[in-house]
């Protein structure tokens, strides 16, 4: 027993060793969609002014209960506007602004060919395709728009698998089992070599205005830094990474 | 001198008992309380040891009352000073035998008695055995010995035969006496077996179906009832 | 490959089950020996971990516990402690969560105590408290291993839990949410890594239970 307590005594001590050093962190809560542009957005924003950034990542959703639970992240990236306008209802947030447009891509296999997404669809040889969850994820609500605007959902409803957030799509895709899959552009920006793909017509679904907003814990905590962070969204160079990335900047 | 009036009843699932047992035990000597397994003699001992309340009833040892319903006495197992030996799982097994004997005893030192006892049944060299490592009869003698390490006026067992052979029972009734020549000590023991109550009681306190005891020197009355 | 997640694991699951051990042995007691009535509904509450999903714990977690509940700001503003979204937050969840694992294997093994044993302790006068760590847990030993090493293996599988209230903060971000998060990153390397490490781990854990279990030859007769 006494070597028990002795050994796990000794892996405590190691971890408390293993406190970061004392620059200031900010926590970011991160739509799924933007994982991929966030890691550079936030090395960037690191490296100009020396704050470090704490990224979760989740779907929009789930992140704005577990913001109106108290969770104390500074600043919400969200991938639609409903979320931050929803928190600035509930008092948990700022006025949000819109950083970037999220276009839609509709991704399948690099083996197999189409000449539009409708031919893609209907051809037997997809017989899985990964959509993110309407509930929660905006790119799953444009999505099932477009879907339902083609009366696919309700003639191919075996067709269709949810994902919990573009995340878990992405994953599906990834692992290959989807054979085809409704996701942001960032994915074909990161992985675009393995797969061939359509953009879907955006006047099928209304603008995924992706928006950011300040929350009340960095208010309290972290104004500053928060607000640098917001405004570095709109400067030059996070907007080249997220064209990059593959969104739209007006 | 121990005497005892004592009355209880519970039920159990399939039936209620109804003990009622009085005697008169005078003199220093061994007693055995006989009778059918299931009428209640285990009951009976328990209640003088204070492990159990009786319904209605008294208890005195020596004169001190230990019990009484009428009159409020109450004492603990501590203040009656008795020593208790059950059938089995006596011994604490994490505990070797010597621990055991030093646990039981005052400031955990084993007093010289102690020592010359488990010398004269010749139990020395098990002092660093685990209980598990001893035979059913070795456990029952440190148990026995175990329980005489608080000084007490009174010892009684339970059944302490029932998980023994035949031979390790005469061994043990043959050390028990050997005990009692070298500490004056009251002994009452709870058995179903007429051979033992033959063997070793002085005097047999039979308890029956009706709730009827019967005091006597175990030749008359055991030997009669045949 | 970044090793905090590890240790942030470990530290959860060292301390979970050293407050747990803390906490569960008089509780374990009570419910072996203790005769009052409705202790059954006590025993109950305090199992349903085992059958309730993690996500209907975490809901009233935060809905009872949560920082912008009374209860959670009260804690909040006089110590300065927080029970969501923070290390001390999935902690008490963790507690919760594996108090049936501690405290199931406890309950048996005091109950396995043969009444003998018990009431020898009274008769040589000894007190509770002294009985209970002379003589009880000595012999209950096996059974705490048991729910020691039970309750250390399963902090470490947690997920559900740590992920709604935890936050998926650095410090709440335990190797189970880390392998979650690098999926879903699409990073499978590193996933791959962070999982292996725990397959291991918990091979051996469970190696060690079983060995435990089967093993009778402890100094209990």
């Amino acid at each position: 027993m006494k070597l028990f307590v002795l050994f796990f005594l000794f892996l405590t001590l190691f971890s408390s060793c293993n406190q970061k050093s004392e620059k200031t962190t900010i926590r970011i809560a991160t739509a799924a969609n933007m994982q991929f542009a966030m890691d550079s957005i936030a090395s960037v924003f690191e490296l100009k002014n020396n704050i470090r950034c704490d990224i979760s990542t989740n779907s929009s959703g789930m992140l704005t209960a577990q913001i109106e639970q108290g969770a104390p992240y500074d600043v919400f990236v969200s991938a639609n506007m409903k979320y931050p306008t929803k928190l600035v209802q509930s008092g948990f947030g700022q006025e949000p602004v819109v950083y970037a447009f999220g276009k839609l891509a509709f991704v399948y296999s690099k083996q197999l060919h189409f000449s539009s997404i409708k031919e893609a669809l209907y051809s037997p040889k997809i017989k899985r395709i990964a959509v993110a969850e309407k509930k929660t994820a905006p790119y799953g609500i444009a999505a099932l728009k477009y879907l339902d605007s083609i009366e696919y959902i309700l003639t191919h409803p075996e067709k269709i698998v949810y994902g919990e957030s573009i995340s878990q799509v992405n994953q599906y895709l990834k692992s290959k089992s989807v054979d085809a899959g409704f996701t942001s552009f960032s994915f074909i920006q990161k992985f675009g070599d393995d797969y061939n793909y359509f953009e879907v017509d955006p006047s099928f679904y209304r603008e995924i205005k992706q928006g950011a907003c300040i929350l009340k814990h960095g208010i309290k905590n972290h104004e500053e830094e928060s607000e640098l962070f917001v405004g570095f969204l709109s400067s030059t160079e996070c907007v080249s990474i997220l064209k990059h990335f593959g969104y739209l900047v007006k | 001198m121990l005497e005892f009036n004592v009355h209880k009843s519970y039920s159990t699932k399939n039936r209620t008992v109804n003990i009622n047992c009085s005697a008169k035990i005078e003199g220093s000597f061994t007693t055995a309380l006989y009778g059918k397994s299931g009428i209640g003699k285990s009951t009976v001992l328990r209640m003088i040891a204070g492990l159990e309340t009786p319904n209605e009833g008294e208890i005195s040892f020596n004169g001190i009352k230990w019990f009484s319903k009428k009159e409020k006495v109450n004492f603990s197992i501590a203040k009656r000073k008795v020593a208790f030996v059950f059938q089995d799982f006596n011994l604490f097994p994490n505990m070797t035998v010597e621990e055991n004997l030093r646990y039981a005893s005052k400031d955990g030192v084993i007093s010289p008695l102690i020592s010359s006892l488990l010398e004269s049944v010749n139990l020395s060299d098990l002092l660093l055995n685990f209980p598990n490592q001893l035979s059913g009869g070795q456990q029952q003698r440190i148990a026995i010995i175990r329980a005489l390490c608080q000084e007490p006026d009174l010892l009684l067992l339970d059944e302490p035969f029932s998980a023994l052979d035949d031979e390790s029972i005469s061994e043990l009734i043959h050390e028990i006496e050997l005990i009692q020549k070298q500490i004056d000590i009251q002994v009452l023991v709870v058995t179903h077996r007429k051979d033992v109550v033959l063997k070793m009681a002085d005097l047999v306190i039979c308890m029956d179906e009706n709730g009827n005891t019967t005091q006597g020197k175990p030749k008359d009355l055991l030997t009669r009832s045949f | 490959m970044d090793y905090t997640p590890f240790f942030v694991t470990f530290k959860l699951a060292f301390l979970t089950t050293l407050i747990l051990l803390v906490i569960a042995i008089p509780v374990a007691y009570f419910l072996a020996f203790s005769k009052m009535r409705g202790k059954i509904f006590i025993e109950s509450i305090l199992m349903m971990p085992i059958i309730l999903p993690p996500t209907v714990l975490g809901f009233y977690y935060l809905n009872f516990l949560g920082p912008e509940t009374p209860i959670g700001q009260f804690f909040e503003n006089t110590f300065g402690i927080s029970f969501a979204f923070s290390f001390e937050g999935i902690l008490i969840g963790s507690i919760i969560f594996c108090t049936p694992f501690m405290v199931s294997p406890l309950i048996n093994g005091f109950r396995s105590i043969p009444k003998n044993i018990i009431e020898s302790t009274l008769l040589l006068n000894k007190s509770r408290l002294n009985a209970v760590r002379k003589v009880y847990l000595p012999m209950i030993k096996k059974s705490i291993w048991n729910a020691v090493l039970l309750t250390f293996a399963h902090t470490i599988g947690e997920f559900g839990l740590v992920l709604m209230i935890g936050g998926k903060m650095e410090e709440t971000n335990v190797a189970s949410v880390a392998i979650y998060d690098e999926m879903n990153a699409l990073n499978y390397d590193t996933a791959h890594h962070y999982a292996i490490v725990l397959l291991v781990i918990s091979f051996v854990l469970i190696l060690f239970l079983n060995y435990l279990t089967r093993n009778n030859r402890t100094t209990i007769a």
